[in-house]
């Protein structure tokens, strides 16, 4: 069986697949980031929050994009990723 | 005083730059806790982060005040010390304190403890056993909580290398096992009183930091992890 990803996994795999997709719908970010809807929506917030993630409008329609900071972030999540392995945490 | 820790004379100043090498790589560990802290918001992430950075602040005590201290005791002895020495005993307690607090807040991270009464309770502890090793300048029971407090954190970083497998692991583990022995032989070195014997800990604290920063190039330059 697959292991649970934490919270770290996850905001991750949130800023990597807004950054390789460019902009995306929230429902994209739900199921392709199998996420809850509610889940999705308190990481959502989060990372608007942090200044990782912008919500943009078009045509009535809600897309997010990441920001420089979140893309800073998706570069060094590998490092950090690495270091919390090595450390076990 | 710390500088009771030194070991030989002739080894004066290499001790310096492991101290050095010790400061640069927690600071680099601290730093990216914090990052790891500021993305997930957890409480253990920051207790990391601060473990390193408590590390880091005794090594710069070290850095900064022993040669102050060197110098004010071999060219300076007619001098008025004034309230010099009364910093450099301050600083010198503080060095003691932050060593033992940065093992303790690696212990509440690898223990899973968040609770703020506990770590208040297990900081006061720690607090009153410094303060009794540094009035009644026990050195040797000072070195001998650390090793026990990285004996813990050996066997936590040990099922952690079980679990992974991987040389990053390895490489942790290595470092807190060093570092456990570094402080066994000094403790060792105190109760003996004697001076050679404090060279091979201040060595295994170097292979230990050492050990820490081939890991952290390896994690730097992308190296494969197995």
């Amino acid at each position: 069986m697959a292991e649970r990803r934490n919270k770290f996994e996850i905001i991750c795999d949130i800023l990597a697949l807004i950054q390789r997709q460019g902009k995306i719908k929230p429902t994209h970010i739900l199921y392709k980031g199998n996420l809850s809807y509610d889940r999705m929506k308190s990481y959502i917030t989060e990372l608007e929050s942090k200044g990782m993630i912008q919500e943009i409008k078009e045509k009535d329609k809600s897309f997010y994009i990441i920001t420089e900071k979140g893309a800073r972030l998706v570069e060094e999540a590998k490092k950090i990723k690495e270091l919390r392995e090595a450390f076990g945490l | 005083m710390i500088l009771d820790f030194r070991g030989p004379a002739w080894f004066f100043g290499t001790d310096i730059a492991i101290q050095v090498l010790g400061l640069v790589i927690s600071l680099i560990i601290a730093y990216y806790g914090y990052k790891l802290y500021k993305i997930t918001s957890k409480k253990l992430d920051l207790y990391f982060s601060i473990a390193f950075f408590l590390l880091g602040l005794e090594f710069i005590i070290y850095i900064l005040v022993i040669p102050a201290v060197f110098i004010y005791y071999n060219y300076f002895p007619t001098l008025q010390p004034g309230i010099l020495l009364t910093i450099a005993r301050s600083l010198n307690f503080i060095y003691m304190f932050a060593i033992s607090l940065a093992y303790i807040f690696l212990i509440l991270v690898y223990s899973g403890i968040e609770k703020k009464n506990v770590i208040a309770l297990i900081s006061s502890l720690i607090l009153a056993l410094t303060l009794y090793s540094y009035i009644t300048r026990s050195y040797f029971g000072f070195n001998l909580t650390s090793t026990l407090l990285t004996g813990f954190i050996v066997f936590h970083t040990y099922r952690n290398y079980l679990a992974k497998k991987t040389k990053n692991a390895f490489l942790v583990l290595l470092t807190f096992v060093l570092l456990t022995f570094s402080h066994f032989i000094l403790a060792y070195a105190f109760y003996t009183n004697i001076q050679l014997a404090f060279l091979p800990g201040h060595i295994s604290q170097f292979l230990g930091f050492a050990s820490l920063l081939i890991m952290l190039i390896r994690v730097k330059y992308g190296r494969k992890k197995k």
